[in-house]
């Protein structure tokens, strides 16, 4: 209960509230609008990242010796929505691009291309060294440290989905800023 | 007789010293006399491996006999190879530039399982992005075949794509300065344990 001083009038908190509330929708979209548009932006940029449910991240590559024509990019799909498949990679830098698998069977490095890469629902897929991994083949110039090598991944249901692969120094291992892609 | 008392005591003295020092003595050189121990896989003592003879970058004809009294680090692949070789021929030059000075004993070759495509020009241009000390070796196909066998290296070429891959033994051998076949590496071997024991090769 909230009264004047002279006990004269005495109305309820709901009542005083409902009273402000008029003007404007909600007193606090009143006292912070920036907060509110910014939110408001946020909730934009998630329903819809470019790829849709889709997300690469850290796409990089590895800068390539003379003599190479062969160049690889690494990456990390996290799909946040239903299953799809990775079915093609296009590189401008590249005349083709394959997918490979890497295992090593009996001391044996065996390096086949894969035509799909299946994406699962809620699920992620990782490109990085000794493992899977996107084959740059016939680069139109050697690949240096800091370049970056526009991609776009082709899937089943997304559509064509662009990333950008930021060159690493001969022999990295690791993407940029770290092993984990988080 | 008065010296008897002091006498006996020193005699003891002296035995328990001589005692102490024999061994001491042999602990120490079964200490000095102790196997190398090794980080890497040590491969069981046999004869000197037989002889290749394969082309250097510049065209010149190699033998393991021209790397006789350096320690030899061997890599098998191929300039094609888009991920484990670039990735070896790097750390391997890691290696080198952690030995330091000692490096110069130590003569890394890079023996192509692609004799068709990498051609010297190629190799030399190849290899020596990595490290100008790297040698790239080629040959003819049977050469190759030949060289791989003694190593026990296998490969087997691949249709990819619209080319070939070729899969291969992922590791690296370390010959002693005599040419014996002393360690195998491979890709997860870290850069200092790889320094460490090329160290211990080289004194």
């Amino acid at each position: 209960m909230i009264c004047t001083t002279d006990g004269a009038h005495c109305n309820t908190p709901t009542e005083i509230r409902g009273a402000r509330q008029k003007p404007v929708p909600h007193p606090r979209i009143a006292r912070f609008p920036w907060l509110f548009l910014l939110m408001l932006s946020t909730q934009v940029a998630i329903a819809a990242p470019p790829g849709g449910s889709l997300e690469i991240v850290k796409p990089w590559s590895r800068a390539t010796a003379p003599g190479t024509t062969v160049g690889v990019a690494y990456l990390e799909i996290v799909n946040s929505g239903k299953q799809d498949t990775l079915v093609r990679v296009e590189a401008t830098v590249a005349r083709r691009v394959e997918m490979h698998s890497m295992a090593t069977v009996g001391g044996v490095m065996q390096m086949r291309e894969l035509l799909s890469v299946d994406v699962p629902a809620q699920g992620r897929v990782r490109f990085e060294p000794s493992g899977l991994h996107m084959m740059l083949i016939d680069l139109a110039h050697p690949l240096k440290k800091g370049d970056r090598i526009p991609l776009i991944l082709v899937f089943q249901h997304a559509g064509k989905v662009p990333a950008e692969a930021i060159v690493q120094d001969l022999g990295t291992m690791t993407p940029p800023g770290g092993k984990d892609a988080e | 007789m008065t010296s008897t008392p002091g006498r006996l005591p020193r005699r003891g003295l002296i035995l328990a010293l001589g005692a102490a020092v024999l061994i001491a003595g042999t602990l120490l050189t079964s200490y000095w006399l102790r196997p190398p121990e090794f980080r890497l896989t040590a491969l069981p003592p046999g004869p000197a491996l037989s002889d290749f003879s394969l082309i250097d970058y510049d065209g010149r004809p190699r033998s393991l006999a021209d790397y006789r009294n350096q320690v030899v680090v061997i890599y098998f692949g191929y300039v094609h190879c888009p991920d484990a070789c670039p990735a070896e021929l790097f750390k391997l030059d890691q290696v080198m530039k952690l030995l330091g000075p000692a490096s110069r004993q130590v003569r890394v070759l890079f023996i192509t399982l692609d004799p068709e495509r990498d051609t010297p020009q190629v190799l030399k241009s190849y290899v020596t992005a990595f490290n100008p000390a790297f040698v790239g070796l080629t040959g003819t196909t049977v050469q190759i075949d030949q060289v791989a066998a003694s190593f026990n290296v296998e490969h087997a070429k691949v249709p990819s794509g619209e080319d070939y891959a070729i899969d291969h033994s992922s590791e690296t051998y370390v010959l002693d300065a005599r040419g014996h076949l002393r360690l195998r590496g491979s890709a997860f071997t870290r850069i200092d344990d790889f320094a460490h024991d090329l160290k211990v090769l080289i004194h």
